[in-house]
């Protein structure tokens, strides 16, 4: 059975997309079928995160719209030969997506794939709720930072009363937490949130922790998903928060900031 | 923008929501029109900008019991000359009642109100404080109360057995009881009820209020301690639980 997840934050910048493209290449290198949506209609962003953006030809809007048929619109990632993309197109807006387009788009997708993954956009709009309604599970993004945390909040509140499950009074959507951008080093000085306080707040089971790292960027700008980046700090912590996801008990790394080495600490970095 | 309900395929056209919606009563202490006006007039030079057109309850209760002769014609006059719009009247006496009603003027329900200055010496309802009669409609609540959430029971108290986050707020007409923390608002009494009370596993409150009186400040005494909260002489009393 299809499992709509969906990737959402409330806040801009947390590092929806980038969770989106490492979680979905991580399921899809396990040997999934996975699918990534970008539902950020007009702010088009996924298709660089993956790498693919001068392969998009259609989009999401124009399969709602009948202009295009699903077929022509995904784009196999050249890495994964299970891994597809469904971009979002850059000339519209949010009312382009209207809720029957979505679920005939979702249905038909949950025919071929095991893991339809929808990065949801910024706010709380209609974007946010579409990309929202569907989902069997949810990903909630958060930085170790109040209002990304209050914003997070808010979303788990819609989940739990504008979703479809919360409206047909099903079970609820799974909801998990990935801490994104930690830095053990600013929790121990006092200058960031830790993840039990996160954890405190939003009381929702943690998914991951995933550490600052330069990796992130770098891997953004090439256009590869930060979890093929396996020497990676941040690479590990996906690949570690997907392996959790599908059920796996995988203890948490990078919570403890690394204590220099003697060597190092003798000789300098 | 519109928004489409998600259930029907038809965009929603309306739509009933619950609100409290802040607005000016006039309360009379004085049946004679000359007097009141002069008062009024000093009012509106005041704050001009407050009486534009501005809607008001008329609160006729708070005449003194011997003073059902008010010109209820002359008083709309005299409203309608300062701006200000009454668009409904409380009243308890029959005669205004009538009078009102053959105006046009909507009547309300009474509101449980806080004793009028004028007949404060009269009626002091502190006795009873440990024994609060309120209605039984309750609503209970189960799971976490999220920011930016609202949550209301207008005739009973609220119950909420999970965590309520900041930016949530909670309102009730009776007491509300949070059996975890309360980060965001909490408002009791919101009819104008001071009996109602708070009571709380861990207080960390953004804003209580019981009838109208409100505290915002923490004070680190109470931080994150089960508390009682309630209105002792218009000032919010916060209590050690258990």
């Amino acid at each position: 059975m299809a499992k709509i997840i969906v990737v959402t934050s409330g806040k801009g910048g947390v590092g929806k997309t980038t969770t989106s493209a490492a979680i979905a290449a991580g399921l899809a290198a396990g040997g999934e079928k996975t699918v990534v949506i970008d539902f950020d209609v007009g702010l088009r962003n996924l298709d660089l995160i993956m790498g693919c953006e001068r392969r998009v030809v259609y989009d999401l809007v124009n399969v709602i719209n009948g202009e295009a048929n699903l077929n022509q619109a995904l784009i196999k990632d050249k890495r994964l030969e299970n891994l597809f993309i469904l971009p979002a197109s850059q000339t519209r807006d949010k009312d382009a997506l209207t809720h029957e387009g979505v679920e005939q788009v979702l249905n038909e997708l949950k025919e071929s794939f095991e893991y339809i993954i929808c990065d949801s956009p910024a706010g709380i709009e209609k974007g946010a709720q579409l990309a929202l309604y569907f989902a069997d599970e949810a990903i909630i993004v958060t930085n170790p930072e109040v209002s990304s945390v209050r914003d997070s909040d808010r979303i788990i509140g819609i989940l739990h009363s504008k979703s479809r499950r919360a409206e047909q009074q099903l079970d609820p959507v799974k909801e998990q937490l990935l801490l994104t951008r930690y830095d053990p080093l600013r929790v121990e000085k006092g200058e960031m949130l830790s993840v039990e306080d996160v954890e405190e707040i939003l009381s929702i089971p943690l998914l991951g922790v995933i550490p600052e790292s330069l990796a992130v960027l770098k891997a953004s700008n090439q256009g590869i998903p930060v979890s093929f980046d396996e020497q990676s700090d941040a690479g590990k912590a996906y690949l570690d928060a997907v392996q959790r996801f599908k059920g796996n008990d995988v203890p948490h790394r990078f919570l403890e900031a690394q204590k220099p080495g003697l060597l190092k600490r003798m000789f300098g970095g | 923008m519109t928004t489409s309900n998600p259930v029907c395929a038809e965009p929603l056209a309306l739509q009933f929501k619950a609100g409290l919606v802040p607005i000016l009563s006039l309360e009379l202490y004085h049946s004679n029109l000359d007097f009141l006006e002069r008062q009024l007039a000093e009012k509106t030079r005041q704050s001009p900008e407050m009486f534009n057109n501005s809607p008001v309850i008329l609160s006729l209760n708070t005449l003194p019991d011997t003073d059902c002769t008010i010109d209820i014609q002359g008083l709309l006059a005299l409203c309608e000359r300062y701006g200000i719009k009454p668009i409904a009247a409380r009243s308890d006496n029959t005669q205004l009642v009538s009078k009102l009603s053959d105006a046009g003027i909507t009547l309300m329900a009474p509101a449980i109100q806080k004793a009028a200055p004028t007949k404060a010496p009269s009626a002091p309802p502190k006795s009873n404080k440990n024994n609060t009669v309120l209605p039984s409609s309750s609503r209970i609540v189960n799971t976490p109360i999220r920011s930016g959430q609202q949550v209301i029971a207008p005739e009973g108290d609220l119950i909420v057995t999970a965590q309520v986050s900041a930016g949530a707020e909670l309102l009730a007409h009776g007491n509300i009881h949070i059996y975890g923390p309360l980060r965001g608002r909490a408002l009791a009494g919101i009819n104008g009820n001071i009996q109602a009370r708070i009571f709380c596993q861990s207080f960390e409150a953004e804003l209580v209020a019981i009838a109208g009186n409100y505290c915002n400040d923490s004070d680190p005494k109470h931080w994150k301690k089960a508390v009682n909260i309630s209105l002792f002489e218009d000032q919010l009393t916060i209590d050690p639980l258990g």
